[in-house]
């Protein structure tokens, strides 16, 4: 008589979940609470993940059907990015959005697992590993120092000229905002606000001399080409909560960085371009936010009569009231000083370029270029060139009368 | 002696100080409505002619001159040859011409730098202004640090630690020695595998600002998954008919 066969071990069918950070994938969540619910809803299995960020969850018992299967990492957050975010001590390394999946088992397997929020993870299925890359709303990152004191008084705008990745790995240790704001519109925080995060680096506005200390950086990611809705949504939204956490910000002060970025000298023009010509500022002026216009039609007297007295005429570098050259050319009949109005007028904007003296060099050059870098930007003028033709000029005028 | 030469010039010049939207000659923003050609590179020489302001695009370039009180031209117009002074008057080499030139001049520099060869590099470097280091694409002709040849030869194992310029984020000094500078800013990655070398390219607009009148050679390194775009640009200036090697400028991804 044959021996009786050994009965079979029962078959585990389990399923692996490796969790990611969807922004860094080298970061695995180890820690987060995997639960699978059924309809009713009941947990039918679940499991922690470890150091790898993998969680293992037994099907076996499960009979085919929609399931919900959600994740929760050790710290999580599903409010809007912003002041209230990670402004506690201690503060963890990570905090993730919350991820509720439908997942479709078949057979003991899972067949499809789709986020119920798409902007909250990325998921991908293949057999028995189920990998999910979950949105980080608050990343620490190393770069930034204390604010010695100061006022937070600015928020400067950025974009990041990159792609994503390289900007990610950047802002975790070498330097980098307060806030990002990736090409979906979703937000993440890197430093705590009553920090100095290393965004600005030699800067000069309204007479201070370097910015991070009183300035809260937002970096939107763009490298080239126009700036999705999503951003400008995301971004007025954040500085609605911005400034309203925070009184001292004066509105006129949310600029760029291209605005703000010097050499030691003092001259602009080191971050020409940042956040650059495709950047609607129009869309938060609609909002009272940033430097503002006056409306009204232009005074064609405005600079001592240079422009009546030359027509189509534009100040510029090399031009100077003490040798009456302005425009290029010697104008001996214009007596008064355009040159010292037009410095007048620039710094009381804001822009760094020295003290006035009526001799357009080097500095006021580029606070020209800066000034019509932000103001023709999204359509709204020709390429910047540092010269001063009566556009500029009204433009200028304009905007110092806007200023409370 | 000190270890750090700076070289002073009189002036400087920016990208508004160029009315230059192509190549070849034309007058600054600075320059008068009649520029006088000289007999020779100083401000101080007879005067062998005046030529209206819109009429240096008619001028060829023939050489150059440094000096510690600024940098001259030598030009030849339709009945004269001589010196104009380079506040008044930039004059660009076109970019086949600038390759021409330099290829093989840049390739040696970029062989040097790639085996932190000093002794080869100190060759190439200009004998009155010396190598500028610019450990980001807008040059500072205030703070960047500037070596001259000897100076370079014992670099590498020189402990003396230079501010080389601000950090783009934090604003601190950038203070390193000098081999530490230079595995950071200007031989950090192998730009001899650069997918592309352009000589005298309308795109180094910031480098033309210090620069008017070099030829620039930019190695370039594309974006990868977490690494930014990265330019390596050489500076070369002619001096009394030979060019040499007076810039570095490591132009990477700045906040």
């Amino acid at each position: 008589m044959p021996p009786a066969k050994k009965a079979a071990p029962p078959v585990q069918l389990k399923v692996k979940l490796k969790l990611r950070n969807r922004l860094h994938k080298v970061d695995n969540i180890g820690g987060a609470l995997v639960q699978l619910l059924d309809s009713t809803p009941t947990v039918v299995a679940s499991d922690h993940s470890d150091g790898h960020g993998v969680a293992t969850l037994n099907l076996t018992p499960l009979a085919d059907g929609d399931y919900s299967c959600a994740i929760t990492a050790p710290n999580t957050d599903s409010n809007s990015v912003g002041p209230d975010l990670a402004n506690g001590a201690p503060v963890p390394d990570r905090i993730y959005r919350p991820v509720s999946l439908t997942v479709k088992i078949t057979g003991h397997t899972i067949k499809t697992a789709v986020p119920d929020d798409p902007l909250a993870a990325n998921v991908a299925v293949s057999g028995a590993l189920v990998v999910v890359d979950i949105q980080p709303v608050w990343m620490k990152s190393a770069a930034n120092s204390g604010r010695a004191g100061a006022t937070i008084s600015m928020i400067i705008v950025h974009h990041t000229g990159c792609g994503l990745g390289p900007a990610v790995a950047t802002f975790i240790a070498e330097k980098g905002p307060h806030y990002m704001i990736d090409t979906d519109g979703q937000i993440v925080k890197w430093v705590q606000d009553f920090q100095a995060s290393w965004h600005a680096g030699f800067s000069r506005w309204a007479g201070v001399n370097g910015i991070n200390p009183v300035s809260i950086g937002i970096e939107i990611v763009n490298d080239t080409g126009p700036y999705p809705e999503a951003q400008y949504a995301a971004l007025l939204g954040l500085l609605d909560r911005l400034t309203s956490a925070f009184s001292s910000i004066d509105s006129w002060n949310i600029i760029g960085h291209n605005d703000i970025g010097t050499k030691p000298d003092g001259t602009l023009g080191r971050k020409s371009g940042d956040p650059g010509m495709q950047f609607h500022w129009d869309r938060l002026e609609a909002r009272r936010l940033g430097m503002l216009m006056t409306a009204g039609p232009p005074n064609p007297s405005i600079y001592a009569g240079f422009f009546d007295a030359v027509a189509n005429g534009s100040l510029r570098l090399g031009d100077n009231d003490s040798h009456h050259r302005f425009g290029g050319a010697t104008h001996q009949t214009i007596t008064g000083t355009p040159i010292l109005e037009l410095q007048q007028d620039l710094a009381n904007i804001g822009y760094s370029l020295g003290t006035p003296d009526g001799d357009f060099g080097d500095k006021s050059h580029h606070a020209v270029l800066q000034f019509q870098e932000h103001f023709f930007a999204g359509g709204r003028g020709p390429t910047p060139n540092g010269r001063v033709d009566f556009q500029t000029a009204a433009l200028i005028k304009s905007v110092l009368g806007a200023k409370p | 002696m000190r270890s750090l030469v700076i070289v002073v010039l009189s002036f400087t010049l920016s990208s508004g100080a160029m009315a230059h939207d192509r190549s070849g000659c034309s007058a600054t923003d600075y320059a008068p409505e009649s520029i006088k050609v000289l007999s020779e590179p100083s401000a101080k020489a007879n005067s062998l002619q005046s030529i209206p302001r819109e009429r240096t695009a008619s001028l060829v370039r023939v050489d150059a001159f440094a000096s510690r009180s600024g940098d001259w031209l030598k030009v030849r117009g339709d009945q004269y040859e001589g010196w104009v002074s380079a506040r008044d008057v930039v004059c660009r080499v076109l970019p086949q011409e600038a390759q021409d030139t330099i290829a093989k001049q840049a390739a040696e520099v970029l062989q040097a730098l790639k085996t932190a060869n000093m002794p080869e590099l100190r060759r190439s470097v200009h004998p009155v202004k010396g190598l500028r280091f610019s450990p980001y694409g807008t040059v500072d002709s205030k703070t960047d640090v500037v070596l001259t040849a000897s100076q370079l030869s014992g670099a590498l194992q020189d402990p003396t630690k230079r501010v080389w310029g601000a950090d783009d984020g934090s604003g601190a000094p950038i203070r390193l020695t000098f081999v530490r500078y230079y595995h950071k800013f200007v031989y950090d990655r192998d730009f001899a595998q650069a997918s592309q070398v352009r000589y005298n390219s309308e795109d180094e607009g910031r480098a033309w600002e210090q620069y008017p009148n070099a030829i620039l050679v930019d190695y370039r390194l594309p974006e990868t998954a977490n690494l930014p775009q990265e330019h390596l640009r050489l500076v070369f200036e002619q001096h009394q008919g030979k060019w040499y090697l007076s810039g570095i400028i490591h132009d990477g991804w700045t906040i």
